[in-house]
């Protein structure tokens, strides 16, 4: 299955430790693409792409990507959306702020927050400020996460 | 300007959270519920900003059980003006799914007119933090979560937001959804002059077939189990025990 990661960039730079976690779970769902976006995201690409169990990077560099706004890369994921079936984010601020977006343009549920992965389409996630732990499954054809 | 704000009813933050045997939910029944905290916040942005003459008019919008009429009295004894109750379950311990409570809220923000949506960043149930950036992607509108300050200046909104690792502001286009984090401000506790004038306010009952909108859930819930307990700690007699304990049994050194 392809897994599409986003990765967390701050000012043209790769939060390594926030994407490589994140890829660390990715990795369990599929094969893991990597998307940078950014106003200009080249390093972040490159050390990205140094990660281990990346399969492939893309790097999308424009203006209106760099300010961290949830309505450019929304759009922009959900065109690349096509050839995943599971879109994958830290649980960032800013990736907060994007992938509810992104699912609700794709009209599947977002599952935040997820501690660990069951299968491929079955998670665990805190309730209740981690008074509780869930485990939900997704039947939808993607799965944003 | 007329702004929306939805409030959930939720238990109440001070109570503990009890897992149901057969691991199939959290314990609901008879425990204290109150307004989500985040949406009490909203709730009194929305009054500021009446207060200060930018707004008209507050509705207050709640989707669930039945019960959550005492969220929205609540809501309108703080000063909201009118409510509005869509009734999507019987069942307390049901949850409505974020995606289907966006394409409601969405249905009840283009047939009330509304210019702004405030609503809570997260419930403190679900945790999901998903409704308002799903409400603003379905309306099309501007999107400014996890605010921390907020100034509506006509047809545009200048937002303080908290993102990791500092604060971030923006300025969007009306009509714009808000979703507000815990610093914005302090809510005001309704008097109880208002807690009686708040009975007589109108309060409309829909369902979300209103709205044209299937609740069925997307996701399934496996079970619901209660975290693992920290283990407990131990005490070491001296420097080398230590290293040794950090190194042969937490493995972090």
């Amino acid at each position: 299955m392809a897994v599409l990661l986003i990765a967390e960039v701050a000012n043209g730079e790769l939060a390594v430790d926030a994407t490589s976690k994140a890829l660390t779970a990715a990795k369990q769902m599929g094969d893991v693409t990597i998307l940078c976006a950014g106003a200009s995201c080249g390093g972040a690409a490159e050390a990205a792409a140094k990660l281990d169990g990346a399969a492939k990077v893309l790097c999308a560099e424009d203006a209106a990507y760099g300010h961290d706004l949830a309505e450019p890369v929304a759009d922009l994921v959900v065109k690349l959306a096509g050839n995943y079936d599971h879109i994958v984010a830290p649980a960032t601020a800013a990736a907060k702020n994007l992938l509810p977006r992104v699912a609700a343009l794709l009209d599947v549920m977002v599952i935040s927050d997820i501690t660990a992965v069951v299968d491929a389409d079955t998670f665990e996630r805190p309730i209740y400020a981690g008074n509780a732990i869930q485990t939900v499954k997704s039947s939808a054809a993607k799965k944003v996460v | 300007m007329k702004v929306l704000v939805p409030v959930k009813r939720v238990i109440y933050y001070n109570v503990k959270v009890r897992v149901m045997a057969y691991c199939s939910g959290v314990d609901l029944a008879n425990v204290k519920m109150s307004m989500n905290p985040f949406d009490e916040i909203a709730v009194e942005e929305a009054i500021r900003m009446k207060e200060a003459g930018k707004v008209e008019e507050i509705i207050a919008v709640s989707i669930g059980v039945k019960q959550s009429q005492e969220t929205l009295r609540t809501a309108l004894a703080m000063g909201a003006d009118r409510a509005i109750l869509v009734v999507a379950t019987d069942d307390v311990h049901q949850d409505i799914e974020p995606l289907s409570v966006a394409k409601i809220l969405k249905g009840v923000a283009e047939a009330e007119g509304v210019g702004l949506v405030l609503c809570g960043k997260q419930a403190i149930d679900n945790d999901m933090n998903a409704t308002g950036q799903m409400l603003s992607a379905l309306l099309g509108w501007s999107q400014a979560t996890f605010a921390s300050e907020v100034d509506v200046d006509g047809d545009h909104a200048t937002v303080t937001r908290e993102v990791d690792g500092g604060l971030q502001t923006i300025k969007v286009k009306m009509p714009a959804i808000i979703s507000v984090d815990l610093r914005l401000n302090e809510p005001r506790y309704a008097s109880l002059p208002n807690i009686m004038k708040a009975k007589k306010k109108p309060l409309d009952e829909k369902t979300p077939a209103d709205f044209g909108v299937d609740i069925a859930p997307r996701l399934t819930i496996v079970k619901t189990t209660e975290p693992e307990s920290r283990k407990a700690g131990s005490k070491g007699g001296s420097v080398e025990e230590l290293v040794t304990k950090l190194k042969d049994e937490a493995g972090v050194i």
